[in-house]
């Protein structure tokens, strides 16, 4: 074992020391068996630290070894990373805020919290939403696990394995989320995500130092390759499905959803919103892009894109390996971790407790622990399978798929009371089953079309919400009243709520 | 974006008057804003949608040169229209967005201390 692979090894055991000493802290501070508090942080969060989890969350492994690497393998192809991580964010100024001012109001903490309660507190509607949302949750939790160990083997030359890794951060990250709760996830997010954004950016930058140069760097990539800079001309339904599904995914996945929830205030989710969308393009998005292209003109053949950035460095500046291993580790973790939390919170509100309506907060509580073991038990085996192991995009957009579902009834809970609770339960369940059936089946390949499973399935599932909402009732007008009602007096015009601003504040001082 | 339900929803539900089932619809079919104000605004961001797809679909700024040794021309023209993605949500919150939301957080505050918020008192959802 050479010196840089020992303190490889050694900054590892560091930082995973770092992580479960915040994670105690947050322990120490969690209030017991308080949910807000356990699933949401007392939804309590300011703009630096909710900027912090919406941005280390959203980006995992796949932003720092997939992205890069996708970028190096089809060039062009994956530009659509831009698009959607400039747009995606905005949208919580769209749904977001709204999604913040119903949780507040009515105490929600999962999606099916939200979706179910609109449709007239509708049983159905609350499982399938919790099925689907744990479904969704699991391969992209998975690919967390796989990604870290893929740089972790590569970077200490296999003196970690890939298993062992994997072994290893499937019990930190159980620890620190079962004992520390969601505070030790977004405290531990807050600092990943700077020590993510800051190897990213310091990661390009030297990459168009070992290039050449800026303007030479980019010359010696395209002349390498130039069919990777241009567009066949061909391949918009995969560039629409991906760009339709990720956009979507900022606010729709339920870890990231639940995030809406964990805001201080409305100003501070739209404060975060802007800010997000900033540092999510030109920190994550373009810096990857810098990477991999460039990484085209001086780069040979690798066999494994996803170990572009490890290569890079083991070629380059191996002392940078320890920093590496620890920017991977958090991207990763902080996904897994809020991921883990996420599904928990589903299982014991959503799913267990629809079959014991009487169990108190402190067995629901032990319940959501046991699912954390029992999902991340579930992950590491699946981590272990070739499919985990090999396959770091197309997992992650599976999983994101799959909630492009959530979209249309998200949409008549907060903007259309015309939608019904068949239309809701129906456009679920046959989106999904779409989704699946032409995912599992590859049968996408047979259609006229580019499209991928998401948008089929997304397509299918908005033209059964509009269809069965047409032909059935409504949903009762208790339901409107407490959320279009509700909405309606919560955001104005903007002219009137500068009026009324006033009209608060001397009400307030009357008080 | 901006809601869509006319304020005087608002007005009269507070007066306890009655308010049009055609008026408690919201956007067209859920996405399509009411107001022109807000229509703008999704028109930029489908605008967007549409510019990112012609390079996309070959119909221009499709190429490899490097455009004043900044950029390929694909990934130069991309990135602007991305950056016009950021611009939309700087807007958006210049215009109406952060006073929208300091309402909001107005009504919230009166609600925990009215304890009409869920939140305040610990009621469940």
């Amino acid at each position: 074992m050479g010196v840089i692979t020992a303190a490889t090894l050694v900054g590892i055991v560091a930082y995973l020391a770092l992580i479960l000493f915040i994670g105690y802290r947050a322990y120490r501070k969690n209030i017991r068996d308080d949910r807000d508090d356990r699933y949401l942080v007392g939804r309590n969060l300011n703009t630096l630290i909710l900027v912090g989890t919406l941005f280390a969350t959203w980006f995992s492994t796949f932003a720092f070894l997939g992205g890069p690497g996708t970028f190096y393998l089809n060039g062009v192809n994956w530009l659509l990373f831009g698009f959607f991580n400039s747009l995606g964010p905005v949208l919580i100024m769209v749904f977001g805020v709204r999604m913040w001012a119903l949780g507040r109001r009515y105490g929600f903490v999962t999606p099916s919290d939200l979706l179910a309660n609109y449709y007239d507190n509708s049983r159905r509607i609350r499982l399938l939403v919790a099925v689907v949302a744990i479904v969704v949750l699991f391969p992209y939790s998975a690919i967390q696990l796989s990604g870290i160990s893929v740089a972790v083997e590569a970077l200490t030359d296999g003196v970690v394995n890939y298993t062992t890794a994997i072994f290893f951060i499937a019990i930190c990250v159980a620890l620190y989320s079962i004992f520390g709760g969601s505070r030790a996830v977004v405290w531990t997010d807050a600092i990943q995500g700077f020590i993510f954004a800051a190897l990213l950016v310091s990661t390009a930058f030297l990459v168009a130092r070992w290039a050449g140069g800026w303007v030479d760097g980019w010359a010696a990539a395209t002349a390498t390759a130039s069919e990777k800079f241009a567009f066949t001309g061909d391949t918009g339904g995969s560039y629409f499905t991906l760009l339709l599904l990720w956009t979507f995914g900022w606010v729709l996945t339920p870890h990231l959803w639940q995030r809406m929830y964990m805001a201080k205030s409305a100003q501070t989710l739209v404060k975060s919103s802007v800010i997000a969308s900033g540092l999510a393009l030109w920190v994550t998005t373009f810096s990857g892009a810098v990477i991999g292209f460039l990484a085209i003109g001086f780069i040979g053949d690798i066999p494994n894109s996803d170990a572009l950035v490890p290569t890079i460095y083991t070629n380059f500046l191996p002392a940078m390996g320890v920093l590496l291993v620890i920017a991977t580790f958090a991207a990763g973790m902080s996904t897994l971790d809020s991921q883990v939390i996420s599904g928990s919170s589903i299982f014991s509100l959503d799913i267990y407790r629809q079959y014991r309506p009487n169990a108190d907060a402190a067995r629901l509580g032990r319940v959501g622990h046991r699912f954390e073991a029992v999902f991340v038990i579930g992950l590491v085996i699946f981590a272990l399978l070739p499919a985990g192991r090999e396959l770091i995009i197309p997992l992650a957009s599976i999983g994101v798929g799959m909630a492009l579902v959530f979209l249309m009834p998200l949409i008549g809970a907060l903007f259309w009371p015309r939608a019904t609770e068949p239309a809701a339960f129906w456009s679920t369940a046959v989106g999904w089953a779409v989704m699946l059936v032409l995912e599992v089946g590859g049968y996408a390949e047979h259609l006229p079309t580019t499209f991928g499973p998401p948008a089929w399935g997304f397509f299918v599932a908005a033209v059964v919400f509009y269809v069965v909402s047409f032909l059935t009732e409504p949903v009762s007008r208790e339901s409107q009243d407490r959320f279009h009602g509700f909405l309606a007096e919560a955001f104005p015009s903007v002219e009137a709520a500068k009026g009324r601003i006033g009209l608060a504040l001397s009400n307030l001082w009357m008080r | 974006m901006e809601p869509d339900n006319p304020d005087t929803e608002g007005v009269q539900r507070a007066e306890g008057r009655a308010v049009p089932q055609d008026r408690r619809t919201g956007r067209i079919l859920g996405v399509v804003p009411n107001s022109w104000r807000n229509r703008i605004f999704f028109a930029w961001a489908l605008t967007n949608f549409v510019l990112t797809f012609l390079p996309v679909w070959d119909v221009a700024f499709n190429s490899a040169r490097i455009v004043g040794g900044l950029l390929p021309l694909t990934i130069l023209w991309s990135y602007l229209v991305f950056a016009s993605n950021m611009m939309l949500g700087i807007v958006l919150y210049f215009t109406w967005a952060r006073r929208w939301a300091q309402k909001a957080d107005w009504d919230n505050r009166f609600a925990r201390l009215n304890g009409d918020s869920a939140v305040a008192d610990g009621t469940e959802g």
